[in-house]
C-alpha cells in the first residue's frame, strides 16, 4: 500500500495536468469560454499548493496562445488559485483556521 | 501582510503564502518585461509554430463540426443554403457582367453618334482612380497607350495622356493648371451656321481654368463653347463663365469650366 499511493497520486496529478493543458489549448484555440479558469478553480481544490506552479506555466502558454501580453493570464491564474485555497482553507479547513461566522 | 496570513491561516498556509508571492512577482516580472521588446522574437517563434494548427483548427471547425453536431434535417437545411449561395452569388455576377456590357454598349452607341470626324478610331478605357488633378486609367504601353494622347468622353475632351506605365496611364485632366493648350471660342447657337455669318468668337490659350491671350476686340461672352484649336475638330473643352481683363490690360480672360463631370467618369476613350 505504501508503495502504490505515490504512483497513484502521481497518476492523480498526471491526469488533472493533462486536462489543465487540454482546457488551456481548447480555451485558446477554440472558443473564448474561460473553460481553464473553470478547471483551475476545481483542481485547486485536489492539488492545493501544488497548484502553483501549474496556474503560472499554464497562465503563461495561455498568454502566448491567445497572443496578448506576457504575464498577465498567469498573474489571473494565479491569484484565482491562491483565492480558491483560501476560501477553502477558511471554509473546509481545521476548526482553528476556519472563518469565524456570526452565527458559530 | 505575510505575518497577517500566518496569524490567521497557520504554518502551511505561509508557505503557500511564499509560493504563491514568488511566481506572482516572476508574472509580474515578466508582464512588464513584455512591455520591451525581450520576448518579441519568443513570441514570433511560438506564433509561427501554433499558426498551421490554428488553420488546421478552424477548418476542422468550419467543415465537420458545424454539421457532425446538428440534426439531419439541420444538416440537410445548411446544405441546401450553401447550395443556394452559390447559386445566388453566380446569378448575381452574371448580372453584374450583364450591366457592364450594356453600359459599355451603349456608350459606345453613344459615342457613333457624336459629331467627331469619322477617320478617328479610339480605344476605349475604364477610370480606375483619382489622384489630385490626375486620372487612372486601366490601359498602359501593353495596350498602345502612348504619352500625349488625347482622352474623351462623348465629345467632350477630358485631358491628355501624361506618364503611361505598363498596365496603367496618367491622365492631366483639362481643368489641371499644368495643363495648356490652344482653344478656339464659338457661340452656342445651332443657327449660327444657317445665318451665314462668323461663329467664332475668338481664340486663345487655356491654362488651368483659364482662357488667355484673347484678343480685346474679339466678342467673347459667357455661354460660348470652347473647342480644341489643335487636334480633332468638334471637341469641346468646356463653357465660358465669366470674361474679364488679363492682369497687364492687354487681352481678355475667359474663365471656363468643363464640360466633363470628373467624380462621375468610369469610361474614357483615348484619341489613337
Amino acid at each position: 500500500m505504501k508503495i502504490f499511493l505515490p504512483k497513484r497520486l502521481f497518476l492523480q496529478r498526471s491526469i488533472l495536468g493533462v486536462l489543465l493543458v487540454l482546457s488551456v489549448l481548447i480555451q485558446g484555440v477554440l472558443t473564448a469560454f474561460p473553460f481553464s479558469l473553470i478547471l483551475l478553480v476545481i483542481i485547486s481544490y485536489f492539488l492545493e499548493e501544488q497548484i502553483f506552479s501549474y496556474a503560472f506555466v499554464l497562465g503563461l502558454f495561455l498568454d502566448f496562445l491567445l497572443g496578448g501580453h506576457l504575464g498577465v493570464q498567469a498573474m489571473i491564474f494565479l491569484g484565482i488559485s491562491f483565492l480558491t485555497l483560501a476560501v477553502k482553507k477558511k471554509i473546509l479547513g481545521k476548526e482553528g483556521e476556519k472563518l469565524r461566522l456570526p452565527y458559530d | 501582510m505575510i505575518s497577517n496570513f500566518r496569524f490567521v491561516s497557520g504554518k502551511i498556509f505561509w508557505i503557500n503564502v511564499k509560493k504563491f508571492l514568488v511566481l506572482f512577482g516572476i508574472a509580474f516580472f515578466i508582464f512588464l518585461l513584455d512591455f520591451g521588446p525581450f520576448f518579441t522574437g519568443l513570441k514570433c517563434l511560438f506564433q509561427g509554430l501554433f499558426n498551421p494548427i490554428y488553420g488546421h483548427i478552424y477548418q476542422i471547425n468550419q467543415s465537420f463540426l458545424s454539421q457532425t453536431f446538428s440534426s439531419k434535417e439541420a444538416k440537410s437545411y445548411f446544405l441546401e443554403n450553401q447550395k443556394l449561395q452559390t447559386e445566388l452569388s453566380r446569378c448575381q455576377g452574371e448580372t453584374v457582367s450583364l450591366q457592364q456590357v450594356f453600359d459599355e454598349n451603349k456608350q459606345l452607341r453613344h459615342l457613333l453618334t457624336m459629331p467627331l470626324p469619322s477617320d478617328l478610331s479610339f480605344n476605349d478605357s475604364m477610370v480606375i482612380g483619382n489622384q489630385g488633378d490626375c486620372l487612372i486609367i486601366n490601359k498602359g504601353v501593353r495596350d498602345g497607350v502612348e504619352e500625349k494622347q488625347l482622352v474623351l468622353v462623348d465629345n467632350y475632351l477630358v485631358g491628355q495622356v501624361e506618364k503611361v506605365l505598363e498596365k496603367q496611364a496618367k491622365i492631366l485632366r483639362v481643368d489641371s493648371i499644368r495643363f495648356s493648350t490652344p482653344v478656339l471660342i464659338f457661340k452656342d447657337d445651332p443657327n449660327c451656321v444657317s445665318q451665314n455669318q462668323l461663329c467664332r468668337q475668338g481664340k486663345g490659350v487655356t491654362h488651368g481654368t483659364k482662357v488667355e491671350q484673347i484678343l480685346r476686340e474679339e466678342p467673347v461672352a459667357e455661354g460660348n463653347l470652347i473647342a480644341l484649336l489643335d487636334g480633332p475638330k468638334g471637341v469641346l473643352v468646356g463653357r465660358v463663365i465669366k470674361v474679364n481683363e488679363s492682369s497687364d490690360k492687354v487681352f481678355l480672360e475667359a474663365k471656363f469650366e468643363p464640360l466633363v463631370d470628373f467624380n462621375k467618369l468610369t469610361a474614357v476613350f483615348l484619341v489613337r
